[in-house]
C-alpha cells in the first residue's frame, strides 16, 4: 500500500504539483509586490510606526496604571483622615476622663485626708496614653 | 529568540545576514551541497551520497537534486543580492523556500518508500521541510502586515 502510494510516478507527480504551486504563489507575490512595493525604506518606516504605536499603547497603559494608583492613594488618604478625626475624638474623651479623675482625686483628698491615692498612677497612665495617641 | 532582526548600528553587511538568519542560510547551503551530490549521483554510477536513496528511481534523483540546488541558491541570492528591494527579495526567498519544501519532502517520501525504518533520515527531511514552510509563512505574514501599515500610513497622510 505504502509502496504503491510512494511510487516514483506519484512522487514525480507530487514534485511537479509542488513546483506548479510554488510558481503560482510566486506570481501572486510578484503581483502584490508590483501593486504595493515593499522597499527597505518603507519597511523601516512601517516598523518605526509599529514601534511608535506600541510605545503609545504602553504609555496609555502606564497612564491608566498611574490613575489607578492615584485613586488608591486618595482612598488611603481619606482613610487616614478619618483615623485622625477618630484619634482627636479619643483624645478629647481621654482628657475629659482625666479631668474627672483629677476632680475625684481632689474630692478624695478633701474628704478623706491621708488616704493613699492609687488614682495618681491612673493619672500617669492617662498621660502616657495621650502621648501615645 | 524574541526577534531575530538586524541589530546593527552600521549599514548591513554580509556577516549581519549570517547572524540574523543563521538557520535559513545554513540549511540553504546544505541543500545546495546535498542537491549537487544527488545530481552528480544521477550521472556517476555507483556514487550515492545517501544510502537511504539507494532504491530511489534514477529518474527522480536528478530533478530532486536540481530542486535542492535551485531552492538553496534562490534563498542565498535573496539575502546577498543588494540590487533588489526587500519585497522582491522576499518573493524570491518564498519561491525558493517552497522549492526546498518540495525537495526535502520528496527526499523524505523517497526514504520512507525505500526504507521506512530509517526514521532519522526521513525525520530530518520532514523537519527541514517544515522549517522552510514556516519561514515561508512568516515572510508572508510580515509582508502582509507591512503592506497594511503602509496602507494605513498612506490613508492617514
Amino acid at each position: 500500500m505504502l509502496d504503491s502510494l510512494l511510487s516514483a510516478g506519484n512522487i514525480t507527480a507530487a514534485i511537479i504539483a509542488a513546483i506548479v504551486g510554488a510558481i503560482v504563489l510566486w506570481r501572486r507575490d510578484r503581483r502584490e509586490q508590483r501593486t504595493e512595493p515593499i522597499t527597505e525604506s518603507t519597511a523601516i518606516l512601517a516598523q518605526q510606526k509599529q514601534l511608535a504605536d506600541m510605545a503609545l499603547e504602553m504609555a496609555e497603559a502606564a497612564h491608566k496604571e498611574t490613575e489607578r494608583n492615584r485613586a488608591d492613594l486618595l482612598k488611603v488618604r481619606s482613610e487616614v483622615d478619618a483615623l485622625k478625626v477618630e484619634r482627636a475624638r479619643d483624645k478629647t474623651v481621654i482628657r475629659r476622663l482625666l479631668d474627672h479623675i483629677r476632680i475625684l482625686e481632689h474630692l478624695i483628698a478633701e474628704r478623706l485626708p491621708g488616704t493613699d491615692l492609687p488614682t495618681l498612677d491612673a493619672d500617669i497612665h492617662v498621660e502616657e496614653l495621650l502621648r501615645e495617641t | 529568540m524574541p526577534d531575530r532582526g538586524y541589530l546593527v548600528d552600521h549599514p548591513i553587511a554580509g556577516r549581519d545576514h549570517w547572524l540574523a538568519h543563521p538557520f535559513e542560510l545554513i540549511l540553504a547551503a546544505w541543500s545546495i551541497v546535498f542537491g549537487t551530490l544527488l545530481a552528480i549521483s544521477a550521472f556517476v554510477p555507483g556514487f550515492n551520497p545517501s544510502p537511504s536513496l539507494e532504491n530511489l528511481h534514477p529518474s527522480l534523483t536528478l530533478p530532486i537534486g536540481l530542486l535542492y540546488v535551485a531552492g538553496g541558491i534562490g534563498t542565498h541570492w535573496s539575502y546577498w543580492c543588494t540590487s533588489i528591494d526587500l519585497g522582491t527579495a522576499w518573493t524570491v526567498e518564498r519561491l525558493s523556500l517552497l522549492l526546498l519544501v518540495a525537495s526535502w519532502t520528496a527526499y523524505a517520501l523517497a526514504v520512507i518508500a525505500a526504507s521506512p525504518d530509517r526514521i532519522v533520515q526521513w525525520g530530518n527531511g520532514l523537519t527541514i521541510a517544515s522549517a522552510c514552510f514556516w519561514r515561508w509563512v512568516t515572510i508572508g505574514r510580515r509582508a502582509k502586515s507591512l503592506r497594511s501599515i503602509q496602507r494605513e500610513m498612506r490613508e492617514g497622510a
